[in-house]
């Protein structure tokens, strides 16, 4: 009986094996990812990707080849630019000297708390349009080659600015030279976690050698969110600082 | 970018916005990060559009940008890849009846335990062919591998899948 199963069972394996495999694969591969998929809102979400990006980066219309291609539009842009150079390096030079600070140089990770494999969290560069989410943490890691005034301000699209980052007194918090990460409390490297607001919301990193007022930068950054009303466009903050940002875009 | 793109990019999004979600998740990643590669896939996709040559198909194409994302995403020392093994498994082919019913069922079962003992070369190749249903010729293109190595790896990973399959149902007949 044991026999006459196995030659029965050696006999199929023979002939049928090929078409059952493959048979047997398909139904594996289909069943295995049949519930994988996009939910209705996040199809929408994928939808309204192109206007967004469309609507973030007008200037992205026309590729560098055909704005090249049509000299009569960049040959008076750069007689333009030649002039303007010229009235410009007159003007500088008696210009006060800015504070800008230099040898600087940040980078801006987060991490996801269910993604936290083993003791380390993984971290990641978050770079502008990088999709996060409520409770994801937040850091702000630098490199001063000397001591260098600090402080950081986040905006929502609708214009609303907060200070994440200053020293307790609506100034700029002093951070000695090296390398590190922000921020810290009590000598010890933390995180920031993202509330529950969802949109789109930019990252200030202000830095000079001088100490300057959160309102002075809060003030300037009003102004310049008056001029453009969006977020991914404001990137600089004219000021006595030197300014980094990023925008993130916070989804459920 | 002109409407013909908006177009070929709403078109991407129909119909191969499982296809994408299901690539990411094969590689291994959380819900949340097939999410987040997705919307990035797409965004690349719909950047890179004006440069698509119709030489692939729209699929492979989009595979190929996801294929870079997800690579990207796994340099990350401690970020682990692992083979999904969730338990199946009461889809079969509705053309098996009776005696190839069980057959079957014990086929989906000894592959779902002796998959994970394939080269991670040959798993791709399976997921492609049997869940993406790319051909040999597409999965190259996607893999920038010869088609003969695609033949022979797919040749290698159904034989190697046939003769585990094999002894486990022999030695299942046979107690």
């Amino acid at each position: 009986m044991a026999e006459s199963k196995k030659n029965k069972q050696t006999s199929v394996d023979e002939t049928d094996p090929p078409d059952m495999l493959d048979l047997a694969l398909h139904s594996f591969y289909q069943k295995q990812h049949e519930h994988i998929g996009p939910t209705a809102e996040e199809m929408e979400a994928l939808r309204e990707l192109r206007r967004e990006h469309v609507q973030n980066n007008p200037g992205e219309k026309q590729t560098s080849t055909s704005i090249l291609s049509r000299w009569f539009l960049w040959l008076p842009t750069l007689a333009a630019a030649s002039m303007a150079l010229l009235w410009w390096v007159p003007q500088w030079t008696s210009r006060p000297l800015v504070l800008r600070a230099k040898g600087v140089s940040w980078q801006f990770l987060y991490a996801r708390k269910g993604n936290a494999k083993g003791p380390r969290l993984l971290t990641r560069e978050i770079k502008n349009g990088t999709a996060l989410h409520p409770k994801d943490l937040i850091q702000f890691a630098y490199q001063f080659s000397r001591p260098t005034h600090v402080a950081i301000v986040g905006m929502t699209e609708q214009g609303k600015s907060y200070i994440l980052l200053d020293n307790g007194k609506q100034h700029s918090l002093l951070v000695p030279r090296g390398k590190g990460a922000l921020p810290q409390e009590n000598g010890q490297v933390r995180a920031f976690e993202l509330d529950s607001y969802l949109g789109k919301e930019r990252f200030f990193v202000v830095t000079s050698f001088k100490s300057f007022s959160l309102q002075q930068f809060q003030q300037k950054l009003q102004e310049a969110w008056k001029k453009s009303h969006r977020l991914a466009k404001l990137s600089d903050v004219p000021g006595p600082w030197r300014v980094s940002s990023v925008w993130i875009n916070k989804q459920r | 970018m002109t409407s013909s793109n908006e177009q070929l990019y709403d078109q991407l999004v129909e119909r191969h916005a499982t296809d994408v979600y299901r690539y990411f998740h094969h590689w291994g990643f959380s819900t949340n990060e097939v999410k987040d590669l997705s919307q990035e896939a797409f965004l690349q996709a719909w950047r890179s559009l004006p440069s698509y040559r119709r030489e692939s198909s729209l699929k492979v194409w989009l595979l190929t940008i996801c294929k870079r994302l997800a690579w990207k995403r796994t340099q990350h020392p401690s970020q682990s890849k692992e083979l999904l093994t969730e338990t199946l498994f009461e889809n079969v082919h509705p053309s098996v009846d009776g005696q190839r019913l069980l057959e079957q069922k014990a086929l989906l079962l000894a592959i779902e335990r002796h998959l994970p003992k394939l080269t991670e070369h040959q798993r791709e190749v399976l997921f492609l062919f049997y869940q993406q249903e790319l051909s040999e010729r597409e999965i190259s293109e996607l893999l920038d591998t010869p088609p003969g190595t695609i033949h022979s790896r797919l040749h290698n990973a159904r034989k190697l899948l046939r003769m585990y399959c094999q002894s486990d149902i022999n030695s299942g007949s046979s107690s």
